[in-house]
């Protein structure tokens, strides 16, 4: 038997395909089911005797090789030769079946190799939904990390098996899966994938870019598992039960990547302040552009409070009433209202206006035609800050400002300045929905605060940063009124800053063209000063010794000064003889005397 | 106090603007926001009338024949539309004035730049401050750029209303003549007529619950950018202002400082002011005991902040 010929033939183990395929069948198959397991593209029909043992199900193997076929007769089992790519193969399978009664299907690693799925696919949408019957499949997944970094650098190896069989015919990501699945009348019932870091096409394994430890793989692993959960997904393989085909080519078509809208405002109000609500819509209808739809997200509204909003919403004229949509969100915290309004976004570009922000009647206009030379990076104006407080006059609550508006940030972006402060109110930018449908990024909801920085510095990484050189928004600072600023203490702003330093550091950083300039200038900066305070000290410390020892010197000469001014009180002089004791004198008189 | 009735609801409101080469999308949109604040008076009960009056002073007509058609179907809930054309710059005084005499039956003017779009409830907000009879002009506040000068906190009570827009009853206008055509061609006349109404014994209240979006921008760095042309009326306004007003020693100082000004438009405005005193044209001065203008720091009230 030639390699060639035994190439597929794999055996059941709990941690591949076939494990995993059993799995869900135990999982979804009624107890004591009785009737046939139909296995399409068989092979060497290796769950055969593990289906009839485990589930007592009668197994019949289908495929287009005779020889493997002949294998599995060899082992007593029912197999028919049969080409699932013949238009007709519905019905040769209900032939196979000739009256009995279908349980389930296994289809493991066999549609890729076919060069037209859509009929087999679709006969066994039929068949699950005339019997009710389970089916199990396992697909290889070209978006695997081991595929796509070696794409990306272009490399694209076929192998003898794997992920890039030479034999395969199709190539399945989750997506384009789930969608032909969906035309043939599948659905997805269960996944049990199987998951491999180190795929076939993990080589050459001295590869940069597929070393787990380098830069570059860090990097695009990092922003890839936020994109998309199956870059370590061998294999998907799923339980499928029939569901009403939802019709539609089997390829995407290109004017569904892109909105029609330019712009989705998202507004996430609570209801509480509905004048400032009246204040922003107003902002919104004098736009010179219109080019936008508006989505408000009620937060955790009361009912008093839903019907202020939708009130405020019926009052607004026509033409922008219809481009308003409300959704209530009763669950999340600062960040859900946000991520809702993004899921429901239609627009190619997304910004974030909370109900106290203020615009200039040219907002959109300036981003709208920003994005005809830059589109895909981050849109971002000069946003200027006003103090603001509420003061009723004749019975009718008003917003008072209460400063000039003031230009306290940045007029141009910088992403390693954004590093240590936020400089970019989230009313002055606008992002690429692409970010979140394509790159995954979202608010980080477990973020009480600087959930909007965290953001803004991934999307930055990723997108880069048009400077737009209008001040066109107005970012209210609210005067004895809670706010985000004054509902959160200090040192939980703290704690949120540091866990977003924390997850930049948790892996490589990528910065824009440019901006190492930026790095270059302050690092330059950075060590002239320690320099020049190191000399400073040094300098400092000279002249405290100096000082100390001119303080000293000082010391001596006052004490030397002050003995020769004072007037000279030492003991009086005595004679010596009188100074010594009698005794001892007489001692001494006496011993005169003897010397004669 | 006056105790003269007010008109009972519903009322004619007659909004009126003077158009100036303006963009045939800023008027629609003017009259989008207006014809919805029209609906809710109409549907609310507050008013019974809604009639627009555009005022052109072009060199040539902003508005064809069709455009006017095509704005009157656009808006089914104002009533009518009136384009005039003045074939000139008429200035904002004697513009207001004229289109105010156009129609008799409003109870209520209000006065609007053509780049302003009002929020739903703000015409019917200001028509509240009016259930006080002692009240003679509302003022809106403005969006994005609010108005820095200064009002009571609670009353509104301020020094004088800026007719971007603000809302006064037909009445009293005609009463008190109008705005001052003779002294004024734009800027100040608002600043005038709020200080004569003040002078007939009504107030003048500044209503910040009622909001208008006025297309003003700053600079980046948050400045104030005003146009040659607002320099040099402003200027000239001032001039006259402190005339008519009775502050000689004010007049004085500011025509010294336009005289050594670098500002040509300050400049001229001074030599302006000379003409048309040299040869009589200035009204006669009012408020000799300075009861009613209100002068600080070259302003006409005291401001919250500095624009």
């Amino acid at each position: 038997m030639s390699d060639d010929f035994r190439k597929y033939d794999n055996e059941v183990q709990p941690d591949n395909k076939y494990g995993h395929t059993l799995d869900l069948l135990q999982r979804h198959l009624p107890p004591g089911q009785e009737g046939v397991h139909l296995d399409l593209a068989c092979g060497f029909g290796h769950v055969a005797e593990q289906i009839i043992d485990r589930f007592g199900l009668h197994y019949v193997g289908v495929d287009v090789a005779e020889t493997e076929l002949d294998a599995v007769r060899a082992r007593g089992h029912e197999a028919h030769v049969l080409d699932l790519t013949d238009p007709e193969v519905g019905d040769h399978l209900r032939k196979v079946l000739d009256g009995r009664r279908l349980a389930s299907v296994t289809f493991l690693d066999g549609l890729e190799h076919l060069g037209d799925g859509s009929h087999v696919l679709a006969a066994l949408g039929d068949l699950l939904a005339e019997h009710r019957a389970v089916a199990i499949t396992s697909v290889p997944n070209v978006t695997h990390l081991d595929v796509g970094l070696t794409a990306l650098l272009g490399r694209w190896d076929y192998t003898e098996a794997g992920l890039l069989d030479i034999t395969h015919h199709q190539l399945y990501s989750h997506d384009s899966l789930r969608r032909a699945l969906r035309r043939a009348g599948l659905n997805v019932l269960d996944t049990h994938d199987v998951v491999t870091v180190r795929s076939d096409q993990h080589f050459p394994t001295d590869h940069v870019a597929l070393s787990e430890v380098t830069a570059f793989s860090g990097y695009l692993r990092a922003v890839r598992s936020k994109a998309e959960p199956h870059g370590y997904t061998n294999q998907f393989v799923w339980a499928l039960n029939a569901a009403p085909p939802v019709p539609g080519p089997a390829y995407v078509e290109p004017s569904e990547q892109s909105g029609d809208v330019f712009l989705s405002v998202i507004m996430r109000t609570q209801g509480r302040r509905p004048q400032e609500l009246r204040e922003a819509l107003l902002c919104l209808a004098a736009q010179s552009v219109q080019d936008f739809e508006v989505l408000i997200v009620g937060h955790r509204t009361e009912v008093a409070e839903q019907k202020s909003v939708e009130q405020i919403i019926a009052e607004q004229p026509p033409s922008l009433r219809e481009r308003i949509r409300f959704e209530r969100l009763d669950r999340g915290q600062r960040s859900a209202p946000i991520n809702r309004g993004i899921e429901l976004a239609r627009g190619r570009y997304v910004a974030i206006f909370d109900d106290d922000d203020l615009v200039m009647g040219d907002w959109v206009k300036e981003f709208a035609d920003a994005e005809r030379e830059h589109g895909g990076r981050l849109l971002r104006c000069v946003a200027l800050r006003q103090d603001a407080a509420v003061d009723t006059v004749l019975g009718h609550p008003g917003i008072r400002s209460t400063s000039a508006p003031k230009a306290l940030y940045n007029a141009t972006f910088s992403i390693t300045e954004h590093l240590v402060t936020n400089q970019s109110p989230p009313i002055g930018w606008v992002f690429p929905r692409s970010l979140c449908t394509d790159f995954g990024l979202r608010y980080d909801d477990s973020m009480t605060t600087t959930e909007d920085w965290e953001f803004l510095l991934q999307a930055a990484e990723l997108a880069g940063v048009t400077d737009i050189d209008r001040g066109t928004a107005i970012y209210r600072w609210w005067d004895k009124r809670e706010s985000s600023r004054t509902a959160h203490p200090p040192g939980e702003w703290a704690q949120n800053q540091r866990e977003i330093e924390r997850r930049i550091d948790a892996r490589p950083f990528l910065l824009p063209a440019g901006e190492t300039r930026t790095l270059r200038r302050e690092l330059s900066e950075l060590r002239t000063l320690r320099k020049r305070v190191e000399l400073q000290a040094a300098r400092i410390e000279r002249l405290e010794n100096r000082k100390a020892a001119q303080a000293k010197r000082i010391g001596q000469l006052q004490r030397r000064a002050a003995r020769s001014a004072a007037p000279q009180q030492g003991p009086e002089r005595v004679p010596l003889r009188r100074r010594l004791r009698p005794r001892t004198r007489a001692r001494a008189l006496l011993a005169k005397v003897r010397r004669g | 106090m006056p105790d003269d009735q007010r008109p009972s609801r519903p009322v004619v409101i007659s909004v009126q603007t003077l158009l100036f080469h303006t963009p045939i999308e800023s008027i629609e949109r003017m009259l989008d926001a207006l014809d919805n604040s029209s609906r809710i008076g109409l549907e609310e009960g507050a008013c019974r009338g809604f009639v627009v009056t555009l005022g052109d002073g072009s060199s040539t007509r902003v508005l064809s024949d069709e455009d006017v058609e095509a704005l009157r179907a656009r808006c089914p809930h104002v009533h009518e539309i009136r384009y005039h054309w003045f074939a000139e710059n008429v200035g904002t005084a004697r513009g207001h004035n004229e289109m105010a005499a156009l129609r008799d039956d409003a109870d209520y003017l209000i006065f609007s730049n053509p780049d302003v779009v009002v929020e739903p409830r703000a015409i019917w907000r200001m028509l509240d401050v009016f259930d006080d009879p002692a009240v003679g002009f509302v003022e809106a506040k403005q969006l994005p750029i609010e108005h820095p000068k200064d009002f009571s906190s609670g009353t509104g009570l301020t020094s004088w209303a800026t007719t971007a827009f603000a809302m006064t009853p037909s009445e009293l206008f005609t009463r008190l003549e109008g705005f001052d055509a003779q002294t004024f061609f734009m800027y100040c006349d608002d600043v005038d007529y709020s200080w004569r109404v003040r002078e007939a014994d009504r107030t003048v209240v500044y209503q910040p619950a009622a909001v208008v979006f006025h297309d003003k921008y700053l600079t980046t760095d948050a400045r104030w950018q005003p146009t040659n042309a607002e320099v040099r009326y402003s200027a000239e306004a001032s001039l006259l202002m402190a005339h008519k007003w009775s502050r000689p020693r004010l007049l004085k100082r500011i025509l010294k400082m336009y005289d050594a000004s670098d500002v040509p438009a300050q400049r001229a405005a001074a030599a302006e002011f000379r003409r048309r005193q040299s040869k009589g044209l200035l009204v006669e001065p009012r408020d000799p005991d300075r009861e009613i203008g209100t002068f600080v720091k070259y302003g006409y009230a005291k401001h919250r902040y500095a624009l």
